[in-house]
C-alpha cells in the first residue's frame, strides 16, 4: 500500500514538474524579479542596450531623445526631454518640443544647440550615429525594443539614469501584467500573416523577430513567415512572394500601410494582387489594417497597447 | 534642260541669291564656282526643291516647276549634299541599293527586284567600286567613299546630279579621276552640276562654268578664261 | 528574308522554352501531370491557380514589356541616328514613371486602364521633346543623348520626390536598376496589349523610310522618304511603347538599348528586318531576365531590372567595342 502511494506521489510530483517546466518554456512573459527601487546616487555607471558602459555624473535635466522608442521609454518612467526627433509624437507633451532632425537623419548641430546633458538613442538603427554624437561630450545611452525583455531592460535603465527607478519598476510590472492578461484571454493557435508593401509592389511579411511579429508571438499566434530569410526595408521582414502566399493559409491577414493617406491601404490592394487574392483569409475578408505607429514606428513601452489591440482585432475578425 | 530665270532667294530679309539666270544642260558637266558664302549651296538647295525661290522661275524642259512641291521636284535631281556622312554599318552595296528606294504605302514590302539589282551593279562598276561591294563604307578611303556616293546618286536614275563640294578633302589624283568620271557620266547624258573650288580642274574638264559672286552670276560661259583672276576681281 | 525567318523561328522556339520555364518552375513545385491538367482543364486546384493566375500573367507581362522595349529602342535609334537610343535613356519612360509614382502615392486613382493611358500620354510629352530636338539640324548624337539623359534624370528625381514625400517606401535608388514583374497579374497585362498593338501598327508604314533616314535629312527628302514626318511618327510610337512598358514593369533598363544592336548582328542592317526581329528578341531577353530574377534566389526575388543591368551593361560594352 505504501509503495503504491509513494509511486502515485512521485508521479504527481513529476507531472507537476513537467507542467511547470512546460509553462515556463513557452512564449510567455516571465515576471522579472522586482528590483529594489532605490534612489540613484550619482555618479552612476550603467550598461545600455548596446552593452556600453556609460557614466552619468549627475541627474540629467536636459535630455534629448532621437527616436520614438527613446522618447516613449523616457516619458513612461516619468522623465521629460528638451528635444526630440521629428518622428516622436507620443505622448502629447512632446509635440511642443523642438525637433533635432528625423530618426534617420539626426541633426547633431540642432542637438548641440539645445545644450543637453544626456542623449538617448535607439540601439538597432542609430548605432552609427554614436561616433558623431560623442563629439558633443555628452553621455549617450541606447535603448531597444525588439522584445519584451529589451523593453523591460530599457525602462529599468532609463529609470536608473533619471532617478525614477520606482516608476520604472511600476511600468515594467504594468506592461508585463497587461500582456499576461491578454495572453490569458486567448488560447492561441491561430495563424496570422503581417504584411507590408513598397512602391515596387513587393510584399513583405513580418517574421517573429520583427516588432509586429513579436506582438503576434506574444499572443501565441502562428506565423507562416517563421524561418524565412531576411530581406526588405525593416529588420525582421522577409520578401513574401505570390507563390508563398498561395501555399500559406493564415486565418487572418494583418496589413500595415506606413504611408499616410491618400496612399492606398494594402488591405484594399491585396484582393487585387495575384496569389494573395487567393488566400482564404483575403477571400473571406479577414484582412485588417494595423496602426503603423503602434505596430511599427513607435516600438517600446506601448507594446502592451499593441498586444491588447491585436487581441481585440483577432476576436473581432476571427469570430 | 534646266533653265533658271531671274531666280532670287531672300532669307531673314537678306538677299542670298539675286536674279540668277542660266541654263544647265543635260549631257554636260557644269561647274559652279565662287567664294565661300557666295550662295552656291543655297542655289543647289533651291534647285533640288529643298528651298523655295522667293521669285523667278525654274523651268525643266520648258515646264515651270517653281511652284511645285519639293517631293515632285526631287524627281529630277539626285543630291549629294556637302559633308555627307555614311551611316555606320552599311556596306557599299547596301548604300547604293538605297538609291533604288521608292516611297510606298506598304513599306514593309519593298524588295530589291532583279532589275534594281542590275542597276545597282551597273552603277557600282561605272564608278569603279564594284570590288568594294561588301566592304563597310566607313572603312573606305575618302576617294572611294565619294565614288560610292556617286554610285548611289546614279542608282536613283534621275536626270540631273547635284554635287555640293563633293571633291572636298580629296587628294590631287583622286580629284582628277573623279572629274574624269563626272565628265564621262555627263557625256552619257546626265546633267551634272558640281560646286567646287578647284579652278584648274574646272578649266580642264568643265563644259561650262557659272561664277557666283555675292549671290549673283558674274560669269556664265566656257571655262577658257582666267578664272583665278575673275574670282579675285569679282570678290574684291 | 530567309535569314529573318530563320532567326525569328529560332527566337520563337527560345520563347516557347522560356514560357515553359516560366509556368513550370518556381518555389512551389508542381509535377508534369499537374501542369498539363492545369493547362488543359478547368479547375480550382492550387496548380491551376498557380499556372493561370500567377505565372502565366507574369510571363505575359515580361513578353509584352520586352516587345515594347525592343521595338521602341529600334525605332529611336534609327530615327534619331543615335546608337544610344533607348526609351529609358532618352527619358521617354520618365513621364510614365512620374504617373506611376503619383498612383503609388494615392494622388491619382483612375484604375488600370486610365493609369496606362495617362502613362502613355505622359511619355508622349517626353517623346515630343526628343522629336523637337532631334529635328534640329546640326544636333550631334551626343547632344541629343545628353538631353535625353537629363530628361530621364529629371523624371526620376520627380518620381523619387513624390514617393519620398508620400512616405512610400521604395527599394529603387537608381532608376536603371529597377523595374520588376513581381505581383503582375492579368489586370496589368490586358490593358497594355492594345497599346503594344497601336505602337507597332503606327510604326509599320514608316519602317522602310527609316533605312533612308540614316543617310541624312537632305538625302532622305530627295528620295521622297519624308524624314520629318517619319521621325515624328517613329518617336511617337516609341513614346507609346516606352510608356506602356514603364506602366507595367517600371524602368527596365538596357533592353531597348541592346536589342536593336543584337538584332542587327543577327539579321543585318535592313531596318525592316531589325524591326521584325526586335519583337521576339526583346520579349525573349526580358522573359529570361525575369525568370532569372525569380528563380535564382528562390524563394526570394530580385528585380528583373537588376538582371538586365547586370547582363546588359557588359554586353553593351562588348558590342560597343567590337561592332560600333
Amino acid at each position: 500500500m505504501k509503495k503504491k502511494g509513494i509511486i502515485v506521489l512521485l508521479c504527481l510530483f513529476l507531472l507537476s514538474a513537467l507542467l511547470i517546466t512546460a509553462a515556463c518554456s513557452s512564449e510567455t512573459v516571465s515576471t522579472p524579479t522586482p528590483t529594489i527601487s532605490a534612489q540613484t546616487t550619482y555618479p552612476v555607471v550603467v550598461t545600455d542596450l548596446l552593452g556600453r558602459s556609460v557614466q552619468i555624473s549627475q541627474l540629467p535635466t536636459r535630455i534629448v531623445t532621437t527616436q520614438p522608442t527613446a522618447t516613449e521609454t523616457l516619458y513612461k518612467v516619468g522623465g521629460t526631454a528638451v528635444g526630440r526627433d521629428s518622428s516622436s509624437k507620443y505622448p502629447a507633451a512632446v509635440l511642443d518640443l523642438p525637433t533635432v532632425g528625423s530618426a534617420y537623419n539626426i541633426n547633431t548641430e540642432a542637438i548641440a544647440g539645445l545644450n543637453p546633458d544626456l542623449i538617448i538613442i535607439e540601439a538597432l538603427t542609430q548605432q552609427s550615429a554614436i561616433s558623431s554624437l560623442e563629439k558633443l561630450g555628452v553621455p549617450i545611452i541606447a535603448v531597444r525594443a525588439t522584445s519584451v525583455a529589451d523593453i523591460d531592460q530599457s525602462l529599468t535603465l532609463v529609470g536608473k539614469v533619471v532617478d525614477r527607478s520606482a516608476a520604472a519598476a511600476q511600468a515594467v510590472a504594468d506592461i508585463n501584467d497587461r500582456i499576461a492578461t491578454a495572453q490569458g484571454n486567448t488560447t492561441g493557435g491561430k495563424s496570422v500573416l503581417i504584411l507590408i508593401s513598397d512602391a515596387q509592389r513587393n510584399v513583405y511579411a513580418a517574421k517573429p523577430e520583427s516588432y509586429p511579429g513579436t506582438v503576434a508571438a506574444l499572443l501565441k499566434l502562428v506565423n507562416p513567415a517563421t524561418g524565412l530569410p531576411d530581406s526588405g526595408p525593416y529588420p525582421g521582414f522577409t520578401l513574401f512572394t505570390a507563390e508563398q502566399a498561395l501555399t500559406s493559409n493564415p486565418d487572418v491577414v494583418f496589413t500595415i500601410s506606413p504611408a499616410p493617406a491618400p496612399a492606398p491601404r494594402l488591405s484594399t490592394v491585396l484582393p487585387q494582387t495575384p496569389g494573395f487574392s487567393q488566400m482564404n483569409a483575403v477571400k473571406a475578408g479577414r484582412v485588417v489594417e494595423l496602426d503603423p505607429v503602434l505596430f511599427l514606428q513607435a516600438q517600446g513601452p506601448r507594446i502592451a497597447d499593441a498586444v491588447e489591440e491585436m487581441l481585440r482585432l483577432m476576436n473581432e475578425v476571427a469570430s | 534642260m534646266l533653265k533658271l530665270q531671274a531666280l532670287s532667294f531672300v532669307r531673314y530679309s537678306k538677299s542670298v541669291l539675286s536674279n540668277i539666270t542660266t541654263v544647265i544642260s543635260e549631257g554636260a558637266l557644269t561647274c559652279l564656282v565662287g567664294a565661300n558664302g557666295a550662295g552656291k549651296t543655297t542655289l543647289l538647295r533651291v534647285l533640288s526643291g529643298e528651298l523655295r525661290a522667293t521669285s523667278g522661275a525654274l523651268l525643266i524642259d520648258d515646264n515651270d516647276v517653281s511652284g511645285v512641291s519639293p517631293k515632285e521636284v526631287a524627281h529630277y535631281f539626285s543630291v549629294i549634299p556637302q559633308g555627307v556622312q555614311p551611316s555606320p554599318y552599311f556596306t557599299v552595296f547596301e548604300l547604293v541599293a538605297l538609291g533604288r528606294f521608292r516611297p510606298r504605302n506598304r513599306a514593309l514590302r519593298w524588295r530589291l527586284s532583279d532589275s534594281d539589282r542590275q542597276i545597282v551593279e551597273t552603277c557600282l562598276s561605272q564608278c569603279g567600286v564594284e570590288q568594294l561591294s561588301n566592304r563597310r563604307v566607313e572603312e573606305l578611303s575618302g576617294g572611294e567613299q565619294k565614288r560610292v556616293w556617286l554610285a548611289f546618286a546614279l542608282a536613283q536614275e534621275k536626270r540631273f546630279l547635284l554635287l555640293d563640294e563633293t571633291l572636298d578633302g580629296l587628294d590631287v589624283f583622286a580629284k582628277q579621276s573623279f572629274f574624269k568620271l563626272l565628265k564621262q557620266l555627263a557625256s552619257e547624258g546626265k546633267g551634272v552640276l558640281l560646286t567646287t573650288h578647284d579652278l584648274e580642274l574646272v578649266t580642264q574638264f568643265a563644259d561650262k562654268v557659272v561664277v557666283l559672286s555675292g549671290g549673283s552670276v558674274s560669269y556664265d560661259g566656257l571655262p577658257n578664261t582666267d578664272l583665278q583672276n575673275l574670282l579675285c576681281q569679282t570678290s574684291g | 528574308m530567309r535569314r529573318v525567318l530563320l532567326i525569328t523561328g529560332v527566337l520563337v522556339i527560345i520563347l516557347v522554352l522560356g514560357v515553359l520555364i516560366g509556368i513550370a518552375l518556381g518555389p512551389v513545385k508542381i509535377s508534369l501531370h499537374e501542369l498539363v491538367s492545369a493547362l488543359l482543364m478547368r479547375g480550382d486546384s492550387t496548380a491551376h491557380i498557380l499556372v493561370w493566375d500567377l505565372r502565366m500573367p507574369r510571363v505575359a507581362a515580361a513578353l509584352l514589356v520586352g516587345a515594347c522595349l525592343g521595338v521602341a529602342g529600334c525605332l529611336l535609334q534609327s530615327s534619331t541616328r543615335n546608337p544610344l537610343g533607348d526609351p529609358q535613356v532618352f527619358g521617354l519612360g520618365g513621364g510614365a514613371a512620374v504617373v506611376q509614382a503619383l498612383a503609388m502615392a494615392g494622388l491619382l486613382s483612375v484604375g488600370t486602364w486610365g493609369l496606362l493611358a495617362l502613362s502613355v500620354l505622359a511619355s508622349l510629352i517626353g517623346a515630343g521633346a526628343i522629336a523637337l530636338f532631334a529635328s534640329r539640324q546640326g544636333l550631334s548624337p551626343a547632344r541629343l543623348a545628353i538631353i535625353g539623359v537629363s530628361l530621364a534624370a529629371l523624371a526620376a528625381a520627380a518620381a523619387t520626390g513624390i514617393l519620398a514625400g508620400a512616405r512610400v517606401f521604395s527599394q529603387q535608388s537608381l532608376n536603371f536598376v529597377g523595374g520588376s514583374f513581381i505581383n503582375r497579374g492579368w489586370q496589368d497585362v490586358l490593358p497594355a496589349l492594345p497599346f503594344l498593338g497601336i505602337g507597332i501598327l503606327l510604326a509599320i508604314p514608316v519602317i522602310g523610310n527609316l533605312n533612308v533616314l540614316a543617310l541624312g535629312d537632305r538625302i532622305a527628302d530627295n528620295l521622297g522618304a519624308e524624314p520629318r514626318r517619319t521621325r515624328v511618327i517613329a518617336i511617337a510610337s516609341s513614346g507609346i511603347l516606352g510608356g506602356t512598358a514603364v506602366a507595367v514593369a517600371g524602368l527596365v533598363g538596357f533592353v531597348g538599348l541592346l536589342v536593336p544592336h543584337l538584332a542587327r548582328l543577327l539579321v543585318g542592317r535592313d531596318m525592316r528586318a531589325i524591326f521584325i526581329v526586335s519583337i521576339p528578341l526583346g520579349a525573349a531577353v526580358t522573359l529570361f531576365a525575369d525568370q532569372a530574377a525569380r528563380l535564382a534566389f528562390m524563394p526570394s526575388e530580385v528585380p528583373a531590372g537588376l538582371i538586365t543591368a547586370l547582363v546588359g551593361a557588359p554586353l553593351m560594352i562588348y558590342v560597343a567595342r567590337r561592332v560600333l
